[in-house]
């Protein structure tokens, strides 16, 4: 521990004296000409650049910030991102030279911040240990590796059918009340011990569902590994707006740094970071809002032609670091709310063609009681199979493609024909794969144990089984496992894949285990 | 209607050559600084009262009834200025009155050497200080310097400047604000190093 004595505090007070500069700056002025829905027109700040912080400064002295949008001849479009309503017109605005930064740090964890990174949960101040600006270029090809770690989800059909890996950027898409949060809050829960940070990223929602969502957390303890930031419903567009690119900055402190703070390097790993952004149809709103409000012109569904690339800029910045870049990750969640199921309007089928894969939620399957309401034909993972866990690809690399299958055969046989025995049992195995997958809120399943239970299936367990007892089964059946075969889940641990000996011994013991297993029917 | 920019920067050029000319002519340097001011208040006025612009650019007024408009609501301004303002009104050029004053205030540092100087201070300036900032500027530009004063009781103290569109800001609430990002960082780099 450093001593502290009156010498060093006295040098070091002298220090930071010495750093202070005294000279006069001297800045560019302009003039608020217009303002109004959280957008001014400036005049005069011919030197502007694009994304400069301007400062303004309101009659009574305060000072509020914005941010420099559009740079015409003659005016600067600008968004004001505090207290919209103490700037009036012919105030003067200064530019800064800098870009829009935030706060940043490991104080930030457990807590619930703005797009500013200023707490909004009432537990105090946070001291920053660093800053980071929200706009980041993202990592060329060759600062990058591909994704290989599992991002373990929890949830069976997503880890099945659906991995997803380190640094990767999974889409969550769905019409509203599917379930397309939970996924995303089931994930940060399963990623406790995981070393890994989470942020959630609340865009356009109601105050008090944010709310619910850090009791949620704080319930099940994630909070001391996640951040929140939250630009509610109630918050002015422009915040609405920069509240992803804030998360992804607080994301990035953790991954371009390592555990002490000190940039990250091939001997001071990075950390791994889960982002999640809820929903960036909102901010895609709110955009339009600013864009429409500023004059640009609009394009398809009135959202400006830059859209586009105002989503693929953030997704770009998930990333798997190379090796000599601390191999830290940037792993995103994108989520989006999609209207009557269309996935061809204009934001879905952007964010869609940005991302390494989506996970699609659908209502009917949802009120069919298939929770999560995954729509396994549709949904996809482009790059997480290499990351899967080697026993998970044994066992469920054709899941996805047997229920699909069996999806087709079920459409056909209600025409009503006589089924042949082979037909018969295909459909059986069908309807108890996909009752397996059923699986409910806040109850994240261990990846080995997700491979086990479909191992069960596969093995034909569960073909005899009334399909209202398969859950049942699978949740009693790995409560048995868990004590009586602790030594086969080791083993599996260490192998991480089944071998005949291992797929003989669990058949064994799911054998013993469903013996002493009472269905309801009997 | 609207027309090319061409056509645009040639009456912003014309408006302000005429009024720098018909006011030099009349009534010298004193004239230019004033009406300068005066135009500066009208723009300032126009920002903030939407009724008033709505009125002239009304279509089913015409021209001379804008005109008019202009000489009555600014009565007690500058004639000639007043004049300047009630033409464009009468020609729908109003929009362009903020480039017009831009481009007076350069012609009357380009043709006439007179550089404004929007000088706030936390108390009333002296005439030790006055003569240092009009020597200063004068150093600096090769201009006459005419101080536009104001009184800033959010500064705290010290001095700010405005001058060709550039602030100079010598405040003391800006010099803590400096201070205050400086520690801060430092603050930041020595917990980073530990």
């Amino acid at each position: 521990m450093t001593e502290i004595t009156a010498s060093a505090i006295d040098a070091n007070l002298r220090a930071q004296l010495d750093s202070l500069d005294t000279k006069v700056e001297s800045r560019e002025v302009g003039t608020v000409v217009t303002i109004g829905d959280g957008i001014a027109r400036i005049e005069g700040l011919k030197d502007a650049m694009q994304g400069e912080l301007l400062e303004f400064q309101a009659e009574d002295g305060r000072i509020v910030y914005g941010l420099a949008q559009n740079l015409e001849e003659e005016e600067v479009g600008a968004v004001l991102l505090g207290d919209v309503t103490a700037i009036k017109e012919n105030d003067q605005v200064k530019t800064t030279g800098r870009l829009v930064e935030i706060p940043v740090g490991k104080n930030f964890l457990g807590r619930v911040v703005n797009p500013l990174g200023e707490p909004i949960d009432g537990k105090g101040p946070i001291e920053a240990d660093s800053t980071r600006p929200i706009e980041f270029k993202a990592p060329g090809v060759h600062e990058r590796k591909p994704v290989h770690q599992p991002m373990q989800t929890g949830i069976l059909a997503v880890d099945s059918m659906i991995p997803i890996g380190r640094g990767q950027r999974e889409l969550i898409i769905g019409d509203r009340q599917t379930g397309k949060t939970s996924i995303a809050i089931d994930a940060i829960i399963n990623q406790k011990g995981q070393d890994m940070v989470c942020i959630y990223v609340a865009i356009g929602q109601k105050a008090s569902t944010v709310a619910n969502i850090v009791e949620t957390l704080e319930k099940h303890g994630a909070m001391d590994y996640t951040i929140i930031v939250s630009a509610t419903a109630s918050d002015a567009a422009p915040l609405q707006y920069i509240a992803p690119m804030a998360g992804a900055a607080l994301g990035e402190y953790f991954m371009y740094n390592g555990a002490d703070g000190k940039p990250a390097s091939a001997e001071n790993p990075g950390g791994h970071v889960l982002c999640v952004y809820d929903d960036l149809t909102k901010q895609a709103v709110a955009y339009r809002q600013m864009s429409l409000t500023l004059r640009r012109p609009p394009g398809r569904e009135a959202y400006p032609g830059d859209i586009f690339y105002l989503h693929s800029r953030l997704l770009e910045r998930a990333v798997k670091l190379s090796d000599e870049n601390g191999a830290g990750s940037l792993t995103a969640l994108p989520i989006i709310e999609t209207q009557a199921g269309d996935v061809a309007a204009y934001i879905p089928t952007n964010v869609i063609s940005i991302t390494d894969g989506q996970i699609y939620l659908v209502t009917d399957l949802f009120f069919q009681g298939q929770r999560p309401a995954i729509n396994v034909g549709i949904s996809v993972s482009r790059v997480g199979g290499d990351a899967q866990l080697k026993c998970m690809k044994q066992v469920a690399g054709s899941l996805r493609l047997d229920l699909a299958a069996y999806r087709e055969l079920k459409a056909f046989t209600q025409f009503g024909s006589d089924l042949d025995k082979a037909t018969q049992k295909q459909l059986n195995r069908g309807a108890r794969m996909t009752e397996l997958l059923k699986q409910g809120r806040y109850v994240p399943m261990d990846a080995y144990e997700q491979a086990v239970a479909i191992l069960a299936g596969n093995q034909g367990f569960l073909d005899d089984l009334p399909v209202e007892d398969v859950v049942r089964f699978r949740t009693e059946m790995l409560d048995d496992l868990r004590v009586s075969a602790k030594d086969l889940f080791d083993t599996l641990h260490q192998t991480n894949k089944f071998d005949d000996e291992l797929e003989g011994k669990f058949h064994d013991a799911i054998a013993r285990f469903k013996t002493s297993f009472a269905t309801t029917q009997a | 209607m609207k027309t090319n920019r061409l056509v645009d920067n040639k009456k912003i050029e014309f408006y302000a050559d005429a009024l720098a000319t018909a006011l030099h002519d009349n009534g010298g340097k004193d004239d230019l600084v004033t009406a300068r001011e005066q135009l500066r208040f009208i723009i300032r006025y126009m920002r903030t009262k939407p009724e008033f612009i709505a009125a002239v650019h009304d279509d089913s007024y015409a021209g001379d009834v804008k005109n008019g408009l202009i000489h009555n609501v600014f009565a007690d301004f500058n004639p000639i200025l007043l004049d300047v303002v009630g033409v464009m009104a009468e020609r729908n050029d109003i929009d362009l009155i903020s480039r017009v004053y831009r481009r007076f205030d350069e012609i009357l540092s380009e043709k006439y050497d007179l550089v404004t100087v929007d000088v706030q201070t936390y108390v009333e300036l002296n005439d030790d200080l006055r003569d240092l900032i009009k020597n200063k500027v004068k150093n600096e530009l090769g201009k006459d310097a005419v101080l536009n004063e104001r009184i800033n009781k959010n500064m705290l103290g010290g001095i700010i400047m405005s001058v060709q569109g550039k602030r100079i800001d010598a405040s003391v609430r800006a010099q803590l604000d400096r201070a205050r990002i400086v520690l801060k960082k430092n603050n930041m780099e020595v917990k980073a190093s530990d």
